[in-house]
């Protein structure tokens, strides 16, 4: 039964320690654990969710310029990053840290996991619950909670819809996306927070329904460390924060169940703490990042490419070689930041903005990356590109140069530090030469994913494929994290069906063991 | 702005001060155009609220980036002397050189966060050529106050639907809040 949704408990205003008893408590209240709140909630069980950022809503994100949203709603203001091992770039990490998480900072892309990818989880990994049959119901609970749509072609940018042109001439074609929206307006800044309350991310959708169903969120609260007793989860505790981050007062919540969903990047950080994995090696290990990248090109015309949707169509044509391409855009300070030159070189760029286009790509990445747990939990992120990716980056980066001169680009400005703008596709041709350094690559992600991976086998997997960790009874781990390979498409949709499925299965095996008692 | 929260967690007064120079060599359109004295204020003090955000890392490589950028000219352009003391044209080539450099990532962390931060004043904004309200966000698009004090009406929690009044949704603005 709906009832008016429980106030989110702020810890910054919270004065002194704070102790609870739940039947679940959730760490992280993103993408998964907003999914598993909400299904836990509604059968009946009393839910925590506690979350480390601060609790910022619609009405105030919406106003946020894109520096206050990376200071207030991203992990470390937007600049965390995987330390590039080798011949690897250095990856700047966007994650969430925020009440809602990253879905409240992302495109709202939604993609399925292809089913090449699912068939490998159930050959190589032995996850025969995971087929696309078996995950249709939760893929369909998803789309109806969060509103999936079909991004009609009038939404597309003018930079869009040049880049399609491009494409055209070079033979492919571009994608309608689906995204989780209701009344976009066409904004282009979507990672900085919708201004007009248009994405239907998950402090919207499903953790207002949780809140509806009971469950009580706790924001400025960092989890810190897990309970065990006999060998059984038995609650968390941890910290809350005040406004500057500062720790105020401690927290203690007891719960039958503990399920982790703080994304890849911190899940395993909670894992290592309570010596999950200890013996394997396999917690913290396995992380794929997708490393994204975006080429811009000059025009000479008005492109005025903000106005439209920021994402909104996307290419598989190349999917065989492991490249996705897909529409994005960013705030002007932050594309200004990618433009070459000093003083009037520079002025001559940033004041032509109005003749920009944008287009981007993503690499389906082997998994070279590692969470490590630093003294005092602190981690540090450290990636290591295969070959095979490299020359994918250098693939990806010239087709995306070619489709925009195809489209009659006059000047095209590649993610490649160093490199001057290239005025014709015969300029191209260093892109050839793989000895280029890695290291000069200009790389972001927004899907860290695979660092608790799941599996039938103990000795390299963290979690069955229940979820529950096999080291640790009510414990478990719902989030990205527990993803055995990298997807090669955007991982929101996945995240919220994977934790769909995981969280039916908890509510499920908890109501068998009821009635049988 | 004056919280110790953030003087211990954000750049020095030196710090500041290189970044003052090279944000005003990087975004003159020319020698006989200056980049404005209110347009670096702002800049400045909002790269001082950013960094006080940003994760450990982040701030010894910006305080390493900084330190290389003021002592560097010699190695690049042959002059023995701080940045911070070589002629606006100096500063120019000395910039370019390191960003062609094989050293230009420190260049790119700087120049980076800069960009981030110059580009939100609305004049530099509005030099761009953007003319749409999404950046800003709606509630700036409301009433005819001039820009800069568009821009920091955040910091005082207006209600954006009549600036006049005072919000209820949003909390008394604190240096963490606003900041």
């Amino acid at each position: 039964m709906y009832r008016t949704p429980t106030p989110i408990l702020e810890g910054r205003d919270h004065p002194g320690p704070l102790t609870a008893e739940a039947d679940v408590a959730i760490v992280g209240s993103g993408a998964a654990g907003s999914v598993a709140a909400k299904i836990l909630a509604e059968a009946g069980h009393s839910v925590i969710v506690l979350e480390e950022g601060g609790n910022h809503t619609p009405d105030e994100y919406a106003r946020y310029r894109p520096t206050e949203t990376f200071r207030h709603m991203y992990r470390d203001a937007g600049t965390t990053a995987a330390i590039g091992l080798g011949d690897t770039p250095l990856i700047s990490i966007l994650a969430g840290r925020t009440v809602g998480g990253s879905s409240t900072l992302t495109g709202g892309v939604i993609f399925r996991i292809p089913e090449a990818i699912l068939d490998s989880w159930v050959k190589d990994h032995g996850l025969v619950d995971y087929t696309p049959e078996k995950l249709e119901e939760a893929y369909l609970s998803v789309e109806r909670e969060t509103f999936v749509e079909t991004v009609p072609e009038n939404m597309r940018s003018a930079s869009t819809a040049l880049f399609g042109e491009g494409a055209k001439k070079l033979g492919y074609e571009l994608k309608s996306m689906k995204r989780n929206t209701r009344g976009c307006l066409g904004s282009s800044r979507c990672n900085f927070g919708c201004p007009n309350k248009a994405k239907m991310s998950v402090d919207v959708t499903y953790l207002a329904t949780a809140r509806s169903y009971g469950a009580q969120v706790i924001s400025d609260c960092r989890v810190t460390g897990l309970e065990i007793e006999g060998g059984r989860a038995t609650g968390v505790k941890g910290e809350l924060l005040d406004a500057e981050r500062r720790k105020r007062g401690k927290v203690h919540v007891r719960a039958r169940k503990v399920l982790i969903a703080g994304s890849a990047l911190s899940t395993p950080l909670l894992l290592k703490g309570a010596g999950v994995g200890r013996w394997t090696r396999a917690v913290g290990g396995n992380l794929t990042l997708h490393p994204g990248f975006r080429v811009a090109a000059y025009f000479d015309r008005d492109v005025s490419a903000w106005k439209g949707a920021l994402q909104s169509a996307y290419s598989d044509a190349f999917e065989d070689e492991g490249i996705t391409l897909n529409s994005v855009f960013a705030p002007i300070n932050v594309l200004a930041a990618m433009l070459p030159g000093v003083g009037p070189e520079l002025h001559a760029y940033t004041s032509n903005m109005r003749e920009l286009a944008t287009f981007g790509a993503m690499i389906h990445d082997e998994g070279g990356g590692r969470v490590w747990r630093m003294p005092g939990g602190k981690g540090v992120y450290t990636y290591r590109m295969g070959r095979r990716d490299k020359l994918r980056m250098l693939k990806g980066i010239r087709i995306l140069a070619e489709t925009f001169f195809a489209a009659g680009a006059k000047e095209v400005l590649l993610p490649v530090f160093g490199v001057r703008p290239i005025r014709s596709v015969d300029e191209l041709r260093f892109l050839e030469d793989e000895r280029i350094p890695a290291r000069r690559f200009e790389c972001v992600t927004f899907h860290p994913l695979g660092t608790a991976r799941m599996g039938l086998d103990p000795s390299t997997s963290v979690v069955k494929p229940s979820g529950e960790t096999y080291d640790v009874e009510g414990l478990y781990v719902i989030d990205g994290s527990v993803f055995p390979s990298s997807i090669g498409v955007n991982s929101q949709m996945p995240i919220m069906a994977v934790a769909t499925k995981l969280a039916w299965g908890i509510r499920d095996r908890w109501q068998s063991k009821r009635v049988a008692a | 702005m004056g919280s110790s929260a953030i003087d211990m967690k954000t750049l020095s007064s030196r710090q500041l001060a290189v970044a003052r120079a090279i944000a005003a060599t990087l975004f003159e359109a020319d020698a006989l155009h200056p980049v404005p004295r209110e347009r670096l204020d702002f800049a400045l003090q909002e790269l001082r609220a950013y960094v006080s955000r940003v994760g450990l890392q982040t701030r010894l490589a910006l305080g390493a980036a900084f330190f290389v950028l003021q002592h560097a000219p010699f190695l690049l352009i042959g002059k023995i002397r701080r940045f911070t003391r070589l002629s606006g044209e100096a500063r120019r080539k000395y910039l370019e050189k390191l960003e062609r450099s094989r050293f230009g990532i420190v260049m790119v962390l700087v120049k980076t966060l800069l960009s981030f931060v110059y580009f939100e004043h609305p004049d530099a904004l509005a030099g761009t050529g953007y003319d749409s309200q999404g950046l800003l966000g709606p509630a700036y698009a409301v009433g005819a106050a001039p820009p800069t004090s568009r821009l920091r009406v955040l910091e005082s929690s207006p209600n954006p639907s009549n600036p006049e009044e005072p919000s209820s949704e949003l909390r008394p603005a604190t240096v963490a809040k606003g900041a």
